[in-house]
């Protein structure tokens, strides 16, 4: 930044002249950019001389929520990549599982739909471009037909759902196990699924068993999240540029939303008479959650909400009660 | 300006409309409000922030761009009315502990801020047998969450500084305040046509230029506070920045010439530091002898080009 000489510093510091102060509204509305241009110029007059309104101001900047980063730009997060990203994540699940059942010799894996994988043919290149992960970028290299007739048919059915707590746990090691680091395998399946830190795993629930899901495919490739803002007057904005530009989101429904709790492509949004809901893909879609606790249904106002992945989260109710969920709000439990 | 017969008429009509959309959209009733009471609400937000004369074109613009439900909220609590109480904690009790949070960074600090707030906004104060809300002074320009944590944040700043001066004399001690070296008498000798030049260009800022240098320079704001505050890009704020230094030098630079002084003696003027002048200036300069340069013509502000 350029140095300006002291001589002007001192000069500028010399002529503040603050007469009274901004009242709040004129300098919340200045915040807030709801002021015409003719008082913004006299909001803005008054603020180049004075330190004190011109502190308050920045003092008084609203909080920018801070979520899991995103790598992509919004792009990305079309359709068809990520129908490339779900089979590249299947793929890397199956190289990964039978990586695991080489090393540790026989695994059952025997499933009824289970797709093998041809000795003989090259795995399907995946166009994943490169920003989505740095060895997806790279081709796939033909499968060496040796190496391809050990592998003990890993499957696709092995892909775990969310629901399924058994192939949760066959699949978890696998991502993020020491495998694959002398077998030669790894030039063979395009991305590295193995190599996701531990910390981003945990960030974005990637080590949880939604691994083929489209919202891990978000997540893996993810750096800059989308930030959001609910106005008080319950609009929804959304920025993929860090708050440069903003979008109004149209709302899921016409209830009142008092708070919003995001984490990188997960948004959960509540409102008025327990009013919730949930997007997985920032915003485009959502999802109305009907929370229930002990047969009772959420009907009051939730006015506090926080949510550490897309899993855990706590409400908090008009009357002061915790609504807790450790599964994406499939069930609740009231402190 | 003499508005056309029509053309008040109109407004004249517009008006009472206008009001009545908004008594609509403000949900008063709720609160027990009436329209006549919300037109006065209306009358004295107009007082305070448009001169007398106002048009009633002007009046309907201010009027629209109101915040009337919280305004009408903040009035009906700041009134005792128990059902706005009801509604202001359910929006904004929680976000009263967050915004104390934000603004103080330290849990018992931001827990006093938020009581302390709250009790005002409550009105423990009484006046005459009324309670006085501080609520009743919010007026609707900007969002009643953006007004309470603006409100809060003066707060801060105020108990601050009154913090400041009850400092004990251990806590001085610790800091060190009572082995401070006396400051020595302003012994600054800036050469006046420095000063004339630097003032007449400073002048010429417009206030967003300005309040982006004294933001950076004298409060080190960071880039990004500035820009979120101006809703631009930090790099905005950064080129700006970099632009109006530039011109400001060039802009001072003139100016020394057309006082008199050479090219050499007005740069050397703008670069010496003035903390570290103990040295007449003048004297300095007086060595040289260089003609003065009139040449440059310094570019208007970038405001205005």
């Amino acid at each position: 930044m350029a140095e300006l000489p002291t001589s002007i510093i001192e000069r500028l510091r010399g002529s503040e002249k603050p007469t009274g102060h901004l009242d709040p509204d004129l300098i919340s509305a200045f915040v807030e950019n709801s002021l015409n241009p003719a008082d913004r110029n006299r909001v803005l007059d008054h603020l180049a001389f004075c330190s004190q309104c011109r502190e308050i101001s920045t003092l008084c900047l609203p909080e920018i929520p801070v979520a899991a980063p995103r790598s992509t730009a919004s792009t990305w997060f079309s359709w068809p990549v990520l129908r490339w990203g779900v089979v590249a994540a299947c793929l890397l699940a199956a190289a990964a599982l039978s990586l695991r059942h080489r090393a540790s010799q026989p695994l059952e894996l025997a499933h009824s739909n289970a797709l093998e994988l041809q000795p003989s043919a090259a795995p399907p290149p995946v166009p994943v471009p490169e920003a989505s992960s740095p060895a997806a970028g790279k081709p796939a290299a033909p499968l060496p037909p040796g190496n391809a007739s050990a592998l003990p048919k890993p499957t696709i059915a092995h892909v775990p759902k969310a629901d399924s707590g058994d192939e949760d746990e066959a699949v978890i090691p696998a991502t993020s196990g020491p495998t694959g680091s002398s077998t030669g395998l790894e030039q063979v399946v395009p991305g590295r699924a193995k190599e996701v830190r531990p910390e981003d795993a945990g960030r974005a629930s990637l080590a949880t068993a939604k691994m083929a899901s489209s919202e891990t495919a978000f997540a893996t490739t993810a750096e800059h999240a989308p930030r959001w803002t609910l106005n008080s007057d319950g609009t929804l904005e959304r920025s993929f540029d860090a708050g440069t530009t903003w979008e109004t989101i149209p709302l899921p429904s016409p209830a009142r939303f008092h708070v919003l709790s995001a984490y990188g492509m997960f948004i959960w949004l509540g409102g008025s008479s327990g009013a919730l809901y949930h997007s997985t893909d920032a915003g485009e879609h959502w999802r109305r959650v009907a929370a229930v606790a002990n047969g009772q249904a959420l009907t009051e106002d939730v006015i506090g909400m926080e949510f550490t992945d897309d899993d855990h989260g706590v409400l908090t109710t008009a009357t002061n009660q915790k609504w807790v969920t450790e599964d994406c709000g499939q069930s609740w439990q009231k402190k | 300006m003499a508005r056309s017969g029509v053309q008040s008429d109109a407004e004249d009509r517009a008006l009472p409309s206008v009001v009545a959309e908004l008594y609509a959209k403000s949900r008063g009733q709720e609160f027990g409000l009436t329209r006549e009471g919300f037109a006065h609400i209306l009358q004295e937000v107009r007082k305070k922030y448009l001169p007398e004369g106002a048009s009633q074109a002007e009046t309907l613009t201010l009027y629209s761009s109101l915040h009337v439900e919280e305004l009408v909220l903040a009035r009906a609590c700041a009134a005792g009315e128990e059902r706005a109480w009801q509604a202001f904690l359910t929006r904004y009790r929680e976000k009263l502990y967050e915004i104390a949070t934000y603004i103080a960074k330290e849990s018992s600090s931001s827990r006093e801020l938020a009581d302390s707030i709250y009790a005002d906004l409550y009105g423990i104060r009484e006046r005459g047998g009324e309670r006085l809300s501080k609520l009743a002074s919010y007026m609707g320009r900007g969002s009643l969450e953006g007004w309470l944590r603006t409100v809060m944040a003066q707060e801060y700043i105020n108990s601050y500084r009154r913090r400041r001066r009850l400092v004990s004399l251990d806590e001085e001690a610790e800091q060190g305040v009572q082995f401070v070296a006396a400051v020595p008498p302003p012994a600054r000798t800036v050469d006046p046509r420095l000063t004339a030049a630097t003032d007449e260009a400073l002048a010429e800022l417009s206030p967003e230029d300005r309040f982006v240098l004294a933001s950076y320079y004298l409060d080190s704001r960071t880039l990004a506070q500035i820009a979120r505050i101006l809703r631009v890009h930090e790099s905005t704020i950064s080129r700006k920045l970099d632009k109006l230094a530039a011109w400001l030098r060039r802009r001072i630079l003139a100016g020394l010439g057309r006082r008199g002084m050479s090219r050499r003696q007005a740069k050397e003027a703008l670069e010496v530091d003035v903390r570290d002048l103990e040295i007449n200036v003048r004297t300095v300069l007086q060595g040289t002898a260089d003609p003065p340069f009139f040449d440059k013509k310094a570019e208007g502000p970038l405001a205005k080009g």
